[in-house]
């Protein structure tokens, strides 16, 4: 085998693109879940977790630098390469709005303005983008790829719903738009994990395919 | 072999079909019909001895001067199909340049390098020799470096600059097209970085074949690859698309450095 240890880098970059992809998949898991029951405890480990995907992402980014500055690397390797980095780049992303979340689970008095379902319902499908997106990257798999980007409708879809009844509870009950206003809040950063979630199933197509696709 | 289609309004300025070569009873090229762009660059790449360099050779016939030689097929240079037999060889090889390896200036003045083709394509006139001196030191972008010691040895010059007159000295007889085979394996990277400068500028006036071990120089100055392996052009395309996404598996492998 040659270039032995540069297949070794190669193999560790993909590996912890993986890694960082499952703790990424667990801070939105943890920071949903610490809204939907209002767990203060969870809501500070999730923000915790920020610098441990902040060390990670950095890590990558090391990796590929040294990548570049040292093998020159060309075809499918510097497509790996160059989409791992914006891959890691989304999922810091999603990491931090997920942070966000756990945040305002800190900001909210009292008890929800409405039993929690379809936030938690947005959160899930968030949540397996990023599992099957990271999926599609370890395995290669461009069709896995675009089934998952296209969840994103579903998503959206939510975030609109869910938009407009918080908007119309707020109307008729003004005394509860400081906790309403913070779950329009939530929906936003929902609906923008789910954005980084397709870019990261376009970053997998482009490293499979060399195509540029836009799959949102 | 895997091709692209040219994009429309592309120039052919060499055009090869169905060449096979041989070196007495060993066949060195199998079947190779490529067309290569005109005012473009294009890169040989692939390992060593897969015949490369007896392909470029193929371009100007310098093959003739090897005794075991033999070459079927035919290769247009524009229109005209230089394995006629009433080719004029010497004419062939004014139009089509070559710069080796390993730099090989004359051993004279540097003003008599570049003068010398022009000379003996039958210019006397010593203004004209004058201003053709100049002009090629200049497009070769080594005059502000040498037009105060025309008249010293083209020997002193550094492995860069000498590298840069024998480019020079094919640019004096007004060729259209340049092979090069190998120019920056001897050089230091400014003196490469120098040479790939030069030639992008070249390739506005003329057509450019270039091989090259190196795989990040191929895709930082060409336009079009051609990759070869054992005798056979295996892969040729635009030079984004190979270093990319290669179509060949054997291409990624060679491009990557897992093979060759
Ligand atoms: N003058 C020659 N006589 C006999 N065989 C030759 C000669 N030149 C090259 N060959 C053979 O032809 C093949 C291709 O060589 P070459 O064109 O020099 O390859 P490359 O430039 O890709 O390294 C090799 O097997 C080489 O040994
Ligand atoms: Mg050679």
């Amino acid at each position: 085998m040659v270039r032995e240890r540069y297949q070794r880098e190669l193999d560790s970059l993909k590996q912890n693109v993986v890694t960082m992809g499952e703790a990424s998949q667990k801070v939105i898991l943890d920071a949903v879940e610490a809204l939907r029951v209002l767990d203060i405890e969870l809501a500070k480990e999730t923000i915790k977790m920020d610098t441990v995907i902040d060390d990670y992402e950095a890590n990558i980014e090391r990796c590929t630098t040294r990548l570049l500055a040292l093998q020159q690397p060309l075809a499918s390797d510097l497509r790996l390469i160059t989409s791992s980095f914006k891959i890691a780049i989304d999922l810091e992303r999603m990491s931090d709005l997920a942070v966000n979340i756990a945040e305002i689970t800190e900001k909210i008095e009292g008890e929800h303005v409405k039993p929690l379902i379809d936030i938690p319902k947005m959160g899930e499908i968030a949540e397996n983008m990023v599992k099957d997106a990271i999926k599609a990257f370890e395995t290669l798999d461009v069709e896995l790829a675009k089934t998952t980007a296209a969840e994103d409708d579903k998503v959206d879809e939510l975030f609109s719903m869910v938009w407009l009844e918080l908007i119309e509870m707020m109307i008729k009950d003004p005394s509860i738009i400081t906790n309403a206003s913070h779950l329009l809040f939530v929906l936003r950063y929902l609906e923008r994990i789910g954005d980084h979630a397709s870019n990261i199933c376009e970053s997998v197509v482009y490293m499979v395919t060399a195509e540029r696709v836009e799959l949102n | 072999m895997v091709t692209d289609t040219f994009a429309e309004g592309i120039e052919t300025e060499i055009t090869v079909m169905e060449l096979n070569l041989w070196y007495g009873a060993k066949q060195a090229l199998k079947d190779i019909s490529v067309d290569i762009p005109k005012n473009s660059i294009t890169a040989f790449i692939g390992p060593s001895g897969c015949g490369k360099s007896t392909f470029l050779r193929c371009f100007n016939r310098m093959n003739d001067l090897i005794k075991s030689c033999r070459v079927e097929g035919d290769v247009l240079v524009g229109e005209d199909n230089i394995y006629e037999s009433n080719v004029d060889v010497v004419e062939l090889r004014k139009r089509v340049g070559m710069v080796f390896q390993k730099p090989n200036p004359f051993p004279m003045s540097i003003y008599e390098n570049i003068a010398y083709g022009p000379r003996i394509h039958g210019e006397k006139n010593k203004e004209k020799l004058n201003s053709i001196v100049e002009e090629t030191l200049k497009a070769a972008a080594l005059w502000d470096e040498v037009s105060d010691q025309l008249d010293s040895p083209a020997l002193d010059l550094s492995g860069g600059q000498q590298q840069r007159l024998c480019i020079a000295r094919t640019l004096a007889v007004k060729p259209e097209i340049i092979l090069l085979d190998e120019p920056c394996s001897a050089l230091d990277p400014i003196s490469t970085s120098k040479i790939e400068d030069l030639l992008m500028e070249l390739k506005k006036d003329y057509t450019i074949v270039i091989v090259t071990h190196n795989m990040q120089q191929a895709a930082r100055v060409s336009d079009y690859t051609a990759y070869f392996l054992l005798g056979e052009l295996t892969e040729f395309g635009e030079t984004r698309q190979i270093f990319e996404m290669p179509r060949e598996k054997s291409t990624e492998d060679y491009i990557t450095g897992r093979f060759g």
